[in-house]
């Protein structure tokens, strides 16, 4: 097993510098037909020491801090981020901050699997006093094993930009990956996207470990040949019970039933609110969400809330929070609505009191992150007459400045699918 | 007892099932797929893109795993298209509704005493508890909601009647198997296995319940914060699994009584608190009212008719 191990740290170094091939360099059609096992020689393996499965995680205030976190095989003694905002490939002494990991641990993994399967560890970093709309390289080291660099962008202040929003990558491991490759390619060929705003269901049981380290391995796809990380916002889905989800993208569990919301902001003009779907809307977050939108509203020119379960369903009926968030989302003007769940592309017409009406909230998402696609409601009254409706493997661009907020929905194969402009609301 | 009165216990029986059939066709029909087709759908689908291979593949790759022998060359081309795929899915969809359809009418139509005569058809019944049955297998094999892996024993109102009743019409009452005190007993195991898990899921906090408490209460002007709502909600599934343990060994008119009482009110909590779009919901859950009715006729004849069958 040692041998193995060792020959699977040197193959995962190997493997480092083949992923300058990568994806990005695909054309469109190259990545809908992206062959799985190929995709899979390019990343990272899981081994020894060698930090593997980096994810750059946001939540809270974007242009000033971020979570680097990694995964090793082994639990390690020492683990330290080397950052800053100059490069110097993996010369990491010359880095400006050098941060030692304080928060590591084993993923939970449920007895089933223990019997077969090895855990693996975490390991967390959360930065603070960062930089808005600058560069950030960095490297991770874990007990003399080293990452190659690779940097992230924090959110500008006040600057236009993008943001990709999906969910649902539970099933259909090639079409995931593929569908990472789409979004390495926006973010290649548009350096001004921020983040990935995942809607949830990462993966079919948030209890199985085993599924929660392909959805790991996978994101490693997302990271550009020149290193630039994806950042992800994370949202909880629907699948996504159990511990992992927490451990995964060191977010602390808000009571003990696990439940998580929380307030981005990306810069000065755009807030999202974070809301969880496998929580009662009544009572705790009720007052949360009601506190935040009364505090962010007057504030800022964008209001977006994020959830799982859409409340203006396209597939499936609506969720529970239904009766207690939308009369909250429309008495704060809420701008739009990010919703997963229903495996189809979808984009409402503006809805109040239950009719549309041109002040009212509009709703997108349903998620096509890899997840088989179901067929949509094209007759239910919010999708028809300037809504939008459609099935099909995709991500949604929101492109923010203060005069506008542009949609599209992006396809596997790059086309876009639907475009739809918001403007923001009188103050 | 009275045959007569036992054969209105026995048509109200049949109404239950109706009425279980037409909330299951309803929220099929206008929202989405049964679990039953939804769990096919996903296994037909993992089978067109390999994931089974693709992930064992994976986990010899990237982590040395074997847990499934897999071959380096193992071809992992989906075996069809996507379209393909969604056209099958389309498929099961409209096969789907149709069966819930297609259950819902032949539940109504058993209604018709000449029909609930003949023993053949007696195993209609049988179908629709077994098809019952398999919609909570599934619920809890697709899982993705709160405690959905105790579907079974939640959802026994629903299954466990139709099973009862099948046996009530199978069984001939002059036989030496006389059905009556096995359906009675199967109708309260089926109040008692709900309650039990309900009463569990609160002592747990379920989220849906703790909202409709709340949601409930503030139909008639009463805040209950967070703390409070978590004691309440914990007090009541203690009360819910005392009752499905007292049922099972003393049978009292007066805790049936309750039980139905209470059966209703949660079953209609659900629109009183979320407004009628949930009055499938409610439909749904009319057994955990209507059977502890039944029950407490069936005692109350008994313990006040001396003719006995």
């Amino acid at each position: 097993m040692k041998i193995l191990n060792t020959a699977l740290g040197i193959a995962a170094y190997c493997m480092l510098s083949m992923t300058n091939l990568s994806a990005t360099s695909m054309t469109d059609d190259e990545i809908t037909k992206a062959d799985y096992k190929k995709l899979i020689k390019m990343l990272t393996p899981l081994a020894g020491s060698t930090p593997a499965q980096w994810r750059v995680v946001w939540s809270g205030d974007t242009t000033t801090t971020a979570t680097v976190s990694w995964s090793t095989a082994v639990s390690g003694k020492k683990h330290t981020l080397h950052y800053g905002t100059k490069p110097f490939g993996t010369d990491v002494a010359k880095y400006e901050n050098h941060l030692e990991c304080k928060k590591s641990g084993a993923y939970s993994i449920n007895a089933k699997e223990a019997e077969t399967t090895k855990t693996a560890f975490y390991h967390h970093v959360p930065m603070t006093g960062l930089m808005p709309n600058t560069k950030y390289y960095f490297v991770m080291e874990s007990d003399g094993e080293f990452s190659r660099q690779l940097y992230f962008k924090t959110c500008p202040k006040a600057e236009n930009f993008k943001l990709l929003v999906g969910g649902d990558s539970r099933s259909g491991l090639a079409s995931r990956c593929r569908m990472n490759l789409r979004l390495a390619k926006e973010l290649k060929e548009k350096p001004e996207i921020v983040a990935l705003n995942h809607g949830g269901d990462y993966i079919g049981s948030g209890h199985s470990w085993r599924q929660w380290r392909q959805w790991l391995s996978h994101h490693e796809l997302t990271t550009l040949e020149d290193g630039r990380v994806l950042p992800i916002i994370p949202t909880r889905g629907n699948h996504d019970g159990g511990p992992i989800f927490f451990e995964v993208f060191n977010l602390d569990k808000m009571t003990d039933k696990h439940s998580f919301w929380h307030t981005i902001s990306l810069g000065e003009d755009v807030q999202i609110i974070t809301l969880d779907t496998n929580y009662s809307a009544k009572g705790p977050q009720e007052k949360w969400l009601t506190k935040q939108l009364s505090t962010i509203r007057p504030k800022t020119t964008w209001l977006l809330t994020n959830y799982h379960r859409p409340l203006y369903p396209a597939v499936k009926s609506p969720a529970g929070q239904t009766a207690v968030f939308v009369p909250l989302f429309e008495k704060y003007n809420v701008d739009l609505a990010l919703e997963s769940d229903g495996h189809c592309i979808k984009r409402t017409v503006p809805i109040r009191d239950g009719k549309k009406d041109a002040s009212g909230v509009v709703y997108i998402g349903e998620g096509g992150l890899g997840v088989g696609q179901y067929r949509p409601k094209e007759d239910l009254w919010y999708l028809k007459n300037g809504g939008y409706v459609s099935r099909g493997h995709h991500v949604m661009q929101l492109s923010f400045s203060k005069d506008a907020l542009n949609i599209e929905t992006i396809l596997m194969n790059g086309k876009v699918t639907d475009t739809h402009t918001l403007k923001p609301r009188a103050k | 007892m009275h045959i007569k009165h036992l054969e209105s216990l026995k048509f109200g029986l049949a109404i239950v099932i109706a009425l279980v059939f037409t909330a299951t066709f309803t929220m099929n029909y206008f929202h989405e797929g049964t679990s039953l087709s939804k769990y096919i759908t996903k296994q037909l689908e993992l089978d067109r893109v390999k994931e089974v291979e693709a992930v064992a593949y994976t986990d010899m790759m990237l982590y040395a795993d074997e847990l499934t022998p897999v071959s380096e060359d193992v071809d992992l081309t989906e075996k069809a298209g996507s379209e393909e795929g969604f056209q099958r899915s389309q498929q099961i969809r409209f096969v789907d509704k149709n069966v819930t359809l297609v259950l819902m009418i032949v539940a109504w139509l058993m209604l018709i005493p000449a029909l609930q005569r003949k023993r053949a058809l007696s195993f209609i019944y049988l179908l629709m508890g077994m098809y019952l049955a398999l919609l909570s297998v599934c619920k809890g094999l697709n899982g993705g909601s709160a405690f959905s892996e105790w579907a079974v024993p939640a959802h026994a109102t629903r299954w466990l009647p139709c099973i009862a009743l099948w046996l009530w019409l199978y069984l001939k009452p002059s036989s030496a198997e006389n059905p009556y005190r096995v359906v009675k007993w199967m109708l309260i195991v089926s109040v008692s296995m709900t309650f039990a898990t309900h009463g569990m899921e609160a002592i747990q906090l379920n989220p849906a319940f703790r909202d409709l408490l709340i949601g409930g209460f503030e139909t008639i002007s009463v805040t209950v914060f967070g703390p409070v709502s978590e004691v309440l909600l914990r007090l009541i599934g203690v009360m819910d699994v005392a009752l499905a343990l007292l049922i099972i060994f003393f049978q009292r008119k007066l805790w049936f009584l309750w039980m139905a009482a209470w059966g209703a009110l949660t079953a209609l909590s659900r629109p009183i608190a979320f407004g009628d779009i949930l009055w499938e919901d409610a439909l749904l859950r009319s057994g955990n009212c209507l059977i502890p009715v039944i029950i407490i006729l069936w005692i109350y004849r008994k313990n006040t008719q001396t003719t006995k069958v």
